[in-house]
């Protein structure tokens, strides 16, 4: 899976695309892990993500928690319908704040 | 031949084997009017005659020594008057026959170094062949100390296995020839370099030693020692060496890798025996039976992608306590995910017995509590379903953690989507869980399921949905719920055949009953 990452002042926004899922959560969450190390304000943009499954949503989640230990947060941002419809069933669209445009995202820190 | 004369080796050579080219020389000297020409050994006995039969001389006649290798072996008698020319050709012959000797012994050694050198060569291609089906070590350190004294002329030939903190394995032939204390200062140097140790005290039953290592990608796993070589070790030798430490090398290598190979196997067909038994002790976690509850019928049934899955049920039945339900599903994959789901489920069940008169929100949320850490630690989330149902009013309590897909069907209306209205559990510590409820009289379906069968995948990829869900509940809601159940899973089936089950499909379906 394709995986960039830009850093916008103090925010780092990490790009993933594709197919989210199992099979390539470790570099995901080592990716986001590398990032967490420069900054706790982190905003994912899953523009390209077509599907996710619920391994992928747990590193999502695992991330925000370690976010918010470090005073910072993760936004998610430009979720293509499919993924939108599995944030809003499975309700983690309350636990992790969603955005339309990244810099919507960005700049709400 | 007369019997006391003492023929030796190279007379014996002349007289056999050059016998024509002796005569020859003998008919030229009595062509020119020799009355005999003789062969006799060192100590002038007469050994052959020509003509034959001759009496041999008594007259002094012309004499020269027969010399080889420096020694006097004979001597050439001519019965003729002595003169210059006489003397100078019977020294020429004398020369001559000496360098025939020469030329003969010359080629019987290299006839005999080639037969030597053939022996070698077929005693080294044994040693390749006959460690070649070994694959025990200690056999093939035996078979190689063994066969290599075939090929190296040595008194002891030892292997020494290099092994950790010095549990080396010592393999000599003949056996116990050197001593383990001298065998431990020899082996003490750590480089493994090849060579000569040929320093020994007078004292010493070893006189030359000649250490070899064999390595083994790249490492020294051996070491070959050579002792006591008569000839001391020279180019032929250090080549001979070197070639079986080569062939030593390559069969070693066999051997290091197929044990290596045993132990991975052993450990996969332990891993593999440990997976078996978590995938039964998973089994007999989930309600071996369906429960009957007045007013309603039950249906249940899980089906694992792989041997050991994050999705569960439960069925909890306290004294005194309304009939409830769970349904769940651990993110991820795998064992870790067995592990937690093992966990949430008794931990939900052991609210739900223990808290009195407690609706399905309030046991979500002292769950999520109790697990949130766990969850954290894990890296993972759970999602859950909880319901209950009162007989008395004919409706259903329920809490949603982030379950979906959960199709409720009225009796008398269309199935539709029941959304969860909070986030899985472990995602946050304090979620306060809401408490919902729905109408539930006889006819009416509650589906709840986990996302493998929403995201149940066709062989062109696309997924099952929420939509066919919902129309195949419509189709079948007038059958039981086990009916209902057995269509649901046929349909995922049917869908998904050729392509794997990727996630687990757990289905629970309750139906109102009269």
């Amino acid at each position: 899976m394709e995986i960039r990452q830009q850093t916008i002042g103090d925010v780092i926004v990490v790009a993933f695309g594709e197919r989210f899922d199992a099979h390539n959560v470790n570099e995901a969450r080592q990716a986001l892990d590398l990032a967490l190390q420069t900054s706790a304000q982190i905003v994912v943009d899953l523009g390209d993500v077509n599907f996710m499954d619920s391994a992928a949503l747990a590193v999502l989640v695992q991330t925000m928690k370690n976010c918010r230990q470090g005073g910072g947060d993760l936004r998610v941002c430009r979720l293509q319908q499919p993924v939108q419809v599995i944030f809003e069933l499975t309700r983690l669209d309350k636990a992790l704040k969603i955005f339309s445009s990244r810099d919507d995202a960005v700049t709400s820190f | 031949m007369l019997a006391e004369a003492n023929i030796s080796p190279e007379l014996s050579t002349l007289l056999m084997t050059e016998r024509a080219a002796v005569a020859a020389l003998a008919e030229s000297w009595l062509a020119q009017g020799a009355a005999s020409f003789s062969i006799h050994d060192a100590e002038a006995n007469l050994v052959a005659i020509w003509p034959k039969d001759t009496p041999p001389p008594v007259v002094t006649p012309h004499r020269i020594r027969l010399k080889f290798g420096g020694r006097v072996v004979g001597a050439l008698w001519v019965d003729m008057p002595d003169n210059d020319i006489t003397r100078q050709r019977l020294r020429a012959d004398a020369l001559l026959l000496g360098r025939v000797l020469d030329l003969e012994t010359e080629l019987e050694n290299m006839t005999s170094d080639l037969v030597d050198a053939l022996d070698r060569n077929l005693a080294f291609q044994h040693l390749n062949q006959s460690m070649r089906r070994l694959l025990d070590m200690p056999t093939t350190l035996e078979k190689l100390a063994q066969e290599t004294t075939h090929v190296v002329n040595v008194e002891v030939i030892f292997v020494v296995l290099h092994g950790p903190a010095r549990q080396n394995l010592v393999i000599q032939h003949p056996p116990e020839a050197i001593t383990q204390a001298v065998l431990n200062t020899v082996l003490d140097d750590e480089t493994h370099s090849e060579r000569l140790l040929d320093d020994f005290p007078a004292s010493s039953t070893i006189r030359n030693l000649y250490l070899m290592p064999i390595t083994v990608q790249g490492r020294v796993v051996a070491t070959m020692g050579f002792a006591n070589n008569p000839q001391g070790f020279g180019s032929p030798e250090k080549k001979q060496i070197k070639a079986i430490a080569d062939v030593a090398s390559a069969q070693l290598e066999k051997v290091i890798l197929y044990e290596e190979n045993l132990v991975k196997e052993r450990e996969q067909a332990h891993m593999e025996a440990e997976r078996q038994a978590a995938a039964k002790i998973q089994t007999y976690l989930l309600p071996q039976s369906v429960p009957a509850i007045n007013g309603l019928q039950i249906a249940a049934q899980s089906i694992q992608a792989r041997q050991v899955g994050g999705d569960f049920y439960d069925f909890i039945q306290a004294p005194g306590q309304p009939f409830t339900f769970t349904v769940g599903d651990v993110a991820g994959k795998g064992m870790p995910s067995a592990l937690l789901m093992a966990n949430t489920q008794a931990v939900i069940r052991s609210r739900a017995n223990t808290i009195p008169m407690s609706a399905p929100g309030h046991i979500i949320t002292q769950s999520n509590a109790d697990l949130y850490d766990s969850y954290t630690n894990a890296a993972r989330f759970t999602t859950a379903f909880v319901g209950q149902y009162d007989s008395g009013l004919q409706c259903l309590s329920y809490a949603s953690a982030g379950q979906s897909p959960v199709i409720y069907r009225p009796y008398d209306g269309w199935a539709r989507l029941l959304p969860a209205p909070d986030m899985p559990l472990g995602v946050l510590a304090d979620t306060v869980f809401e408490n919902r409820q729905i109408a539930f009289r006889p006819g009416d379906v509650l589906v709840v399921a986990t996302d493998g069968f929403s995201e149940a995948s066709s062989t062109d990829g696309e997924l099952f949905g929420y939509d066919r869900l919902l129309e195949l509940v419509d189709q079948c809601a007038l059958a039981s719920a086990a009916e209902i159940s057995a269509r649901l899973f046929q349909a995922i089936g049917d869908y998904s055949r050729g392509h794997a089950q990727d996630d687990d499909q757990t289905l629970v379906v309750i139906k109102g009953a009269r």
